[in-house]
């Protein structure tokens, strides 16, 4: 469908429809927070059983997603020692590779069971599909980075990375996308870096994008569209053809690990209908992990948690971040969208709105890593981290957009436009809500009570009802703990006993952060989309100390 | 080799039928079926339903709250006792009538009847169990005449003889060694002929008698402060009247005006109101009733005048036609008028509650309750809101009989944040239990010695009072500070 995805120029109904869809998501969060609020004082009695329904539902989803987020680690883990590139191999060949993978060896444990259960599936699809299956050699990977502010030691860590992977550099082009705005020395930096790495490469371009370009908003899609179209000039020159070009938009902290190129090569290649799907990484923010702040460490695990468990439902699945997906795809949608902040969840939504909804999110099992929002002082850490989740919050600004287009579109089939518009209300929805009603609100109706609700039954079993619910999450809790001791690197410094416990006692901050830096900031980002008061595009402040 | 290989092609079928996709679905429709059947249980459990094994049928209970100072007492519902001590809840009590008794080793027994309704909770949440063997201490063995007791401070005057020079401040703790009129020793031979005082202002104005000359003093114990006021009352004033939030002013009433006084600048605006019926100060708000029956509001500056009630024939059936009466406004909404000859009205039906006989009032703001008593009976109004809010005449109240066998009642408070009432009835102090249901219940105390007044204090729940045998200043601890002020639900229960 051909759809400009973008809020401008609209006629008239569009315009209406927009607002309307923006200002929803906040209005019914602020419903919802001042409903329970006043209901609370007027009908404590209602107030309190909905509070309880509430909970129940919140403790059975934390035990459903804890499930999910276990599973999902737990492939993460066995995928660890994959050998990707053999994998890459056995394409050539598949039936081979099914015939032989259907003997499977008696000393195989239940990892490496699942593993090849996973990979004989993929191998099926893929041939079932009868799709022609590019040659490895051929496959060619684009790498973005904008930069605007971040230093060459925020930089170079991922460039290194890149080079030192397992995947042949050679076959890989770098584009530092570098905003004209930048300060002189940033821009210096780049093209020393360029210079320093440019021969391990196919290529390492740096591209100015200018400032102030008519229909552009300053934002991190107008600079990686600038730099995309240079890089399809590159490409078309060399006669690569784009179905082999792999893209991949990276914060300029990204640091890939050794086998991520040959994970996505070998997935791209998997996929049927490969060029319309993107493909996710699972996040983590392991670069700086033992310098940033507790709450802020906390947070990011969370972060990392929440993709590995949207990881586990592909059908709905979001790119988030850091991804990778078809330089093809990217250049028929017409690449990022240049007046929206939220970048890397809108081209999903222009993907699949272009694609009349075939296209899809496939999660790849490896990760990525970046740095953890971190500032000199403590005080102003806490500023960026809450700005940093109110720009992702603001994700919410696809929301009118894609419902605009789901109206529009009379081929997406309904019942995936239920399931996604539901899924994108209900997340931003709950996002800003949930915290306020967990640790705040669901006290009210106890709080607040006048002498009739005080003088009920529900008055003394609501509180313990609540209070045994929130003694079971404490298990959802432990879960994340272990999860998090797993996953996390080694502390360089020190790694006693006692700062492995000093780490689990960090996620006794949740009920603090999900309020101040995670409700919050959803919160203000739906009221602001609410009252037409846009987000300027801002560069998070990144630090490294040493 | 061979039961691995087998082992790992089960696995193989196993995983190989299973897709991500299908898992969540399975437990998605799990956790919905979960969630389905928990939450109509939880809250039906939450709205203290149970099933009767008995009967297999769905009842509804309700529960009770106990608690005691002091704890750990013994708690009988019936015949059974039950394995927790207080402070408890005992939940699941199918409806109906209870007898709870409470027993602690040293105490007096303390037994009530109830009710318990389908869905309701019966709070007993300010048990106060008393000694059964009271033991007051001598606070000071020098001979006092009388207390005064001091609104709103936590002091009382001390005196030990006729003249100024004879009273001593007390906070609770000591007595001051120097007496009052240290500080004004003009006055020292004067005799202390009336305190005023207003509940929730620690001020008090004392008026002397000097040589058949008056002299006013406006006494704050918080602030160790006695100011002579005398020079600017220019008038003897019938009454004085203070504002609960304004430390700064005082007014006095001579015929049917009202002077405003500021004793620290000296200003005096005599005839400030005039042609008044009633008066009344709160918030830096002047509440007036004019001598045709209006009600008015006005601030303090006489600026944006309101109207409260303008009806005449509803004025003329609250108020008497004689007499000047002092206006409490307690709450946005509710006003008190009490009249000189005791006449005690509200702005909540029936309006008029008392036509003459009412000796004093006490209010207690968390409960919307007020206390008023005349010489053989105790009661208490509570208001309700039941009218629109611009309807100030129209809303209701409940009034509940209290004690009606008063020889000479003098002196009623509320204590234990509302939950009980001290009261002294000619030399006998009783306390009065209120109860969620019926009527209450009232211990006897101690005896005090004749015409001599109690000073309770809050802070350390004793009572101070003169000994109707004893010489000296006796205090009885009723309710020690480390009271608790509110039940915590305990997290478990056990059945009897």
């Amino acid at each position: 469908m051909i759809f400009a995805y973008s809020r401008h120029n609209l006629d008239r109904r569009e315009r209406t429809l927009q607002r309307f869809f923006e200002v929803l998501p906040g209005a019914t969060s602020w419903t919802i927070l001042l409903g329970f609020i006043l209901l609370s004082l007027w009908e404590p009695l209602v107030s309190a059983a909905l509070i309880i329904a509430f909970d129940l539902y919140w403790i059975l989803r934390l035990f459903y997603m804890n499930i999910f987020l276990a599973l999902s680690y737990a492939r993460l883990a066995w995928e660890r020692k994959t050998d990707w590139l053999e994998r890459i191999a056995c394409t050539r060949d598949i039936d081979r590779t099914l015939s032989h993978l259907a003997a499977p060896a008696p000393e195989n444990k239940l990892p490496e069971v699942i593993s090849q259960v996973i990979w004989r599936r993929e191998l099926t699809e893929l041939k079932n599909s009868r799709q022609a299956i590019p040659s490895y050699d051929d496959i060619h990977h684009l790498v973005i980075m904008p930069v605007v502010r971040e230093s060459r030691n925020i930089i170079e860590p991922g460039i290194k990375s890149l080079c030192e992977g397992k995947f042949p550099a050679p076959r890989v082009l770098v584009v530092l996308a570098v905003e004209e705005r930048s300060r002189p020395e940033i821009r210096d930096a780049a093209q020393k870096l360029a210079a320093e790495y440019r021969g391990r490469f196919l290529d390492f371009l740096v591209t100015l994008h200018p400032d102030g370009v008519a229909g552009e908003a300053r934002v991190k899609g107008a600079n990686t569209t600038f730099a995309a179209k240079i890089a399809g000039e590159f490409f078309t020159k060399r006669n690569i053809p784009f179905e082999n070009v792999i893209v991949s938009c990276f914060d300029a902290d990204t640091v890939v690990n050794p086998d991520y190129f040959n994970c996505l090569t070998y997935s791209y290649i998997v996929t049927p209908g490969r060029t319309q799907a993107s493909y996710q990484p699972i996040p983590v923010y392991h670069n700086n992990i033992w310098e940033a702040p507790a709450f802020a460490r906390v947070l990011d695990i969370g972060s990392s948690f929440f993709q590995l468990i949207e990881a586990t439902n592909p059908d709905q699945l979001v790119t988030f971040s850091s991804h990778s997906m078809s330089f093809r795809a990217l250049v028929d949608i017409g690449y990022w969208p240049v007046d929206m902040i939220s970048d890397d969840s809108a081209i999903f939504w222009k993907s699949y709105i272009h694609y009349d909804g075939r296209y899809r999110v496939i999660p790849i099992a490896t990760t990525l890593s970046m740095d953890i929002t971190e500032a000199k002082t403590w005080r102003k850490t806490l500023v960026n981290v809450y700005k940093q989740k109110r720009r992702w919050a603001w994700g919410v600004e696809n929301f009118p957009i894609v419902m605009r287009a789901f109206l529009a579109s009379p081929t997406i089939p309904w019942r995936q436009k239920l399931r996604h518009a539901f899924k994108l209300f209900e997340g931003h929805i709950s996002w800003a809500t949930w915290p306020f009603l967990l640790t705040f609100i669901g006290w009210l109706p106890t709080m607040l009570a006048g002498r009739e609700f005080s003088h009920t039954v529900l008055y003394y079993t609501g509180p313990r009802i609540t209070a045994t619910i929130f003694s079971l999450a404490s298990i959802g809790l432990l879960n994340c703990i272990v999860l998090s001791l797993l996953l996390l690197p080694k502390n360089p410094s020190k790694n006693t006993l006692w700062t492995k416990i000093g780490q689990a006692l960090e996620w006794l901050l949740i009920p603090l952060i999900t309020i101040f830096l995670s409700g919050m900031p959803a919160l203000d980002a739906q009221t602001r989309l609410a009252l037409n008061k846009r987000l300027e595009f801002w560069v998070t402040e990144k630090e490294r100390k040493g | 080799m061979r039961g691995k290989m087998i082992q790992n092609n089960v696995l193989e079928k196993i995983a190989g039928r299973l897709t991500l996709p299908g898992i969540r679905r399975a437990f998605f429709y799990f956790f919905l079926l979960l969630y389905l059947i928990l939450c109509p249980i939880v809250l039906f459990y939450a709205f203290g339903f149970i099933i009767r094994p008995q009967e297999q049928k769905l009842v509804q209970t309700g529960l009770v709250s106990i608690n005691t100072y002091p704890s750990g007492a013994y708690i009988y519902l019936g015949p059974s006792r039950y394995v927790q001590r207080s402070p408890a809840i005992l939940s699941e009590l199918l409806p109906g009538r209870y007898d709870l008794r409470v027993f602690l080793n040293q105490y007096r027994p303390w037994s009530n009847s109830f009710y318990v309704s389908a869905g309701k909770a019966v709070l007993f949440d300010r048990i106060l169990l008393l000694p059964k063997a009271l033991a007051p201490r001598t606070i000071s063995r020098q001979s006092f005449i009388n207390i005064i007791p001091l609104e709103s401070a936590s002091s009382c005057i001390l005196a030990r003889g006729h003249t100024f020079k004879d009273n001593y401040l007390f906070d609770g703790t000591e007595i001051s060694t120097d007496p009052l009129a240290s500080r004004i020793f003009l006055y020292a031979d004067a005799r202390l002929q009336d305190v005023a005082t207003i509940q929730d202002n620690p001020l008090a104005v004392l008026t002397l008698v000097l040589q058949k000359e008056i002299k006013y003093l406006l006494l704050q114990p918080d602030k160790d402060s006695l100011m002579d006021i005398s020079a600017i009352i220019i008038r003897p004033p019938e009454k004085f009247f203070l504002d609960p939030d304004d430390m700064s002013t005082v007014y006095s009433l001579h015929k049917d005006q009202i002077d405003m006084i500021k004793p620290q600048t000296g200003a005096l605006y005599p005839g400030y109101v005039e042609h008044v019926r009633g008066f009344g100060a709160k918030g830096k708000k002047l509440y007036i009733l004019s001598q045709e029956g209006i009600l008015l509001r006005m601030n303090q500056d006489r600026t944006g005048p309101e109207i409260l009630l303008s009806d005449a024939s509803v004025s003329a059936s609250i108020f008497d036609p004689k007499g000047i009466y002092e206006i409490y406004p307690l709450l946005p909404g509710t006003f008190v008028f009490l009249g000189d000859e005791g006449q005690l009205a509200t702005n909540h039906l029936p309006h008029k509650i008392r036509d003459r006989g009412c000796r004093g009032i006490a209010f207690d703001g968390q409960q919307n309750r007020l206390l008023f008593w005349t010489k053989n009976e105790i009661d208490t109004i509570e208001f309700l809101r039941n009218a629109p809010d611009n309807d100030l005449f129209s809303n209701g109240s409940v009034i509940q009989r209290i004690f009606e066998e008063g020889r000479n009642i003098q002196q009623c408070l509320w204590i234990y944040e509302g939950s009980h009432i001290l009261f002294r009835d000619a030399n006998k102090v009783f306390l009065a239990e209120l109860m969620p249901q019926g009527p209450p219940h009232i211990e006897f105390l101690v005896q005090v010695k004749n015409n001599t007044d109690i000073f309770y204090s809050e802070d350390t729940g004793t009572i101070y009072y003169l000994d109707a045998k004893i010489e000296g200043l006796q205090a009885l601890n009723i309710l020690p500070k480390n009271a608790p002020a509110l039940v915590e639900p305990p997290t478990s229960e056990e059945g009897p």
